[in-house]
């Protein structure tokens, strides 16, 4: 079955299987770009049906909550809330080819087995590779977490383009909005073509297509204290240092253990081209201005101002993702 | 001075404090402020040395009228001062804060005169933070030894964590080190916010997250700390009755809890003492971590090493497993030092190096050794833990199994059997272990480097 590579496409394969009383044992799921039928195969293309999909995946979640000794009145603890089942999501955004199948398999015997599905993982190789799959993107995640870089346009929003491993800027789109509450940004993945956009209160994460990629690639116009902020990080991030623990003392670069080159590349306080954009009086006027705001209450005042007016977000790219967000 | 010039100098001079994590509060979004605190909080970078940049780790001034041996910011020691506007500060935090370069503030000064005018500087700063500025994320303050209590309880309600600086592992080499410091100015404070944070969890208040009451709207109580106190019984009993949490989210103090710094080689101190100390400081205030900062020779000074002995690296890294064993694994200081070997061995991992001394616990079965004796085991942490727990759930392990378990038995190897059978590296003897374990370790980096370099200078 060529499915789409996401969560809702292999939750929709699966409910539709099932619903035609297929056996799953015969049942192959591969990505449907790169579907590539073996001699004697049946191929099916599966459309995404959001509403089943939806169906499949509450009817796995509580599957998977029968004989949890933390759920409490068929509801998942606040501690973890379903974060067993919403593996099925984080297993979905690894871009491996044999995703589609590892999540099958894991939906077939969660379905089975319940929560005993992770027990698994030394029998089947299926299981084992969808637990493998879960840990890079739960990494991934983190790395998206900790390595944004988000740089404010002249409108007042902010904007980040970040390409992670694995799909997994919509499974880190809450964090940044309860973060930046009250503010406005737009953070996109280049290299899995998807965008988060967090304007006026709301979330919504949507699709690109190439054409909007490339417009987001090329340079914005940044607000008069950008490169002042960049300048005073890379300051502060080189004044950090300490001496003697470095490389040549420990013999291995610890720093490029956590941050990889492909990060790394991204981090504006490795790139030594940072330091010299510092405009001393750009930055004092941003002081001076913020502790008058700040005195005069102001401040409470541009963060509600903010949430009603426009996005200010860059480009037309984006007109599309503005609209769903205004519902 | 701009202010690129005053954060290079201050962020120089705050660098030699080791703590910068942004854990241990949770804290969600609040309609008009800015920024929120998690659990597990967030690396934003590492530094050339490899270490973590989590928090906006600066003095308000690196003016100090103290003049201890060891510190870069002595009163006798001549480098340029500076201090910042707290204005300024506040405008520094927020725009990193929201360009996702860190998760907050980590605010710490030298001594302007005397610690109560440092401090009440601090907390004008943080109320400016929290107040108008409307900044919700996390703040870790430095509470300085001598600092009126009313003050440290001002501090507490404004910041996440606080931490009060052992610095040295003895009372005897703080006389020594800093004359200007007493071990009593230290425990007090210490004292006093664990009592602070134990009435807090006792009434209900709000352990969770800053409060919403009063004063300035900032939604950070100005309510003077007697008045708050005398009210404490009542309001937080009252409070409990009507709510159904019992937790009414005001006044949270010093909900991340505290911490404290001990300096490693800079004086005669043994790993006994120190691993008996930071067992005391968990089990007396609750602290939340010790940290751990190798000593950097910095000055000449008689009274220290000599300022060309290399960092105790690996010393500092060993004191810092046997303190991860100390508070995840169950272990005791007194397993992992003894009277007649007061020092960690450099050579192997306390772990190990504890598994060697007891072979006739060893080999353990991975099929039906309980969670606590699986952690015990050289080579597991708690993630192979949990995953041999589970799988073992399904069917009787094997070391095929945890291979597709992807969990590592190089050296966990020489201590397990799996369903009796032993691993291809299992070797009986400690001795021989101990040689297999150096002899793979000879060829590692940080084995290589110190060889290369000159060997570490003893002068105690």
């Amino acid at each position: 079955m060529a499915v789409d590579p996401t969560a809702e496409g292999v939750l929709t394969a699966t409910g539709l299987s099932y619903l035609e009383r297929c056996s799953h044992a015969p049942l192959r799921f591969v990505r449907r770009d790169r579907a590539q039928p073996a001699l004697g195969e049946a191929f099916f293309e599966v459309p995404t049906i959001e509403g089943l999909a939806r169906r499949v995946y509450r009817g796995f979640a509580a599957r998977f909550r029968e004989g949890c000794p933390r759920a409490r009145g068929g509801r998942c603890a606040p501690r973890c809330s379903s974060s067993c089942a919403r593996r099925v999501y984080t297993i979905a955004a690894s871009d491996d080819e044999a995703m589609p199948e590892a999540l099958h398999a894991f939906l077939v015997l969660g379905f089975d087995h319940g929560r005993g599905v992770l027990s698994l993982a030394a029998q089947d190789a299926r299981i084992a590779q969808a637990e493998a799959f879960h840990t890079l993107a739960v990494n991934e995640s983190e790395k998206a977490r900790q390595f944004v870089r988000f740089s404010e346009l002249s409108t007042g929003a902010f904007f980040s383009l970040y390409a992670p491993k694995a799909n997994v800027l919509p499974l880190v789109a809450g964090h940044f909005a309860r973060r930046m509450e009250g503010e406005r940004f737009l953070l996109a993945d280049p290299l899995h073509h998807v965008a988060v956009l967090f304007s006026e209160g709301r979330l919504v994460v949507g699709p690109l297509t190439s054409e909007e990629v490339a417009k987001l690639s090329r340079p914005h116009e940044l607000s008069s204290v950008e490169r002042s902020v960049r300048a005073l990080w890379k300051r502060f991030y080189d004044a950090l240092a300490l001496p003697g623990r470095g490389r040549h003392e420990r013999g291995y670069d610890l720093r490029a253990h956590f941050m990889p080159k492909r990060i790394a590349d991204g981090l504006i306080e490795l790139d030594p081209g940072t330091d010299e954009g510092f405009e001393a009086r750009a930055w004092e006027d941003a002081v001076a201005a913020g502790a008058h705001a700040a005195g005069t209450g102001a401040l409470a005042d541009a963060a509600a101002e903010r949430e009603k007016g426009a996005s200010g977000l860059p480009g037309s790219a984006l007109k599309f993702l503005e609209e769903r967000a205004r519902g | 001075m701009d202010t690129l010039a005053k954060l290079e100098i201050l962020a120089d001079a705050a660098k030699y404090d080791a703590a910068c994590t942004s854990s241990g509060a949770e804290r969600g979004p609040k309609k008009g402020m800015v920024g929120v605190a998690s659990n597990a909080g967030c690396c934003h970078s590492f530094t050339a040395d490899g270490r973590c940049v989590t928090l906006l780790k600066v003095l308000l001034s690196n003016a100090c009228t103290h003049d201890c041996a060891y510190c870069v910011n002595r009163a006798s020691n001549h480098v340029p001062r500076a201090t910042f506007e707290p204005a300024e500060l506040a405008q520094l935090t927020i725009d990193f804060y929201k360009r996702n370069y860190i998760e907050g503030l980590f605010l710490s000064s030298g001594v302007l005169g005397s610690p109560d005018a440092t401090s009440e500087r601090m907390i004008a700063c943080l109320e400016l933070l929290r107040g108008p500025y409307r900044f919700s994320g996390y703040v870790h303050a430095k509470v300085i030894p001598g600092t009126d209590p009313e003050l440290v309880d001002r501090l507490g309600r404004l910041a996440d964590r606080l931490s009060v600086n052992v610095e040295l592992p003895s009372a005897e080499s703080l006389e020594k080190l800093c004359p200007e410091k007493h071990a009593e100015d230290v425990i007090a404070p210490m004292a006093q916010i664990q009592a602070s944070m134990r009435s807090g969890r006792l009434l209900g208040a709000g352990a969770m997250s800053h409060g919403t009451t009063s004063g300035a709207g900032n939604g950070y109580s100005t309510v003077k700390p007697e008045a708050r106190v005398a009210a404490l019984p009542a309001t937080g009993l009252a409070r409990r009755g009507n709510s159904k949490r019992g937790a009414p989210r005001s006044e949270a103090f010093c909900p991340a809890g505290q911490s404290t710094q001990l300096i490693i080689g800079a004086t005669p101190e043994s790993d006994r003492d120190i691993l008996s100390l930071s067992t005391g400081l968990y089990q007396r205030f609750g602290l939340k971590r010790v940290f751990f900062s190798a000593y950097m020779p910095i000055a000449d000074d008689p009274r220290l090493p000599h300022p060309e002995t290399p960092v105790p690296l690996r010393r500092e890294h060993r004191l810092y497993q046997a303190d991860w064993l100390m508070r995840f694994y169950g272990f005791e200081a007194s397993e992992l030092v003894a009277d007649d070997a007061p020092f960690l061995d450099l050579d192997v991992d306390p772990k190990l190096a504890w598994a060697l001394t007891v072979p006739e616990r060893f080999p353990v079965e991975v099929n039906s050794a309980s969670k606590e004796v699986l952690l015990r085991v050289p080579g597991f942490g708690p993630a192979s833990v949990r995953k041999i727990c589970r799988a073992r759930r399904a069917h009787r392990l094997t070391f095929d199994d945890l291979d597709r378990l992807r969990i590592s038995v190089k050296r966990a190897g020489f201590f397990i059997t799996c369903s009796g059978e032993q691993s291809p590296r299992f070797v009986a003897s400690p001795e021989a272990i101990r040689e297999k374990v150096v002899s793979d370790a000879a060829s590692s980096a940080y084995n290589r480097a110190q060889r290369e370099n000159p060997r570490q200078l003893t002068l105690f």
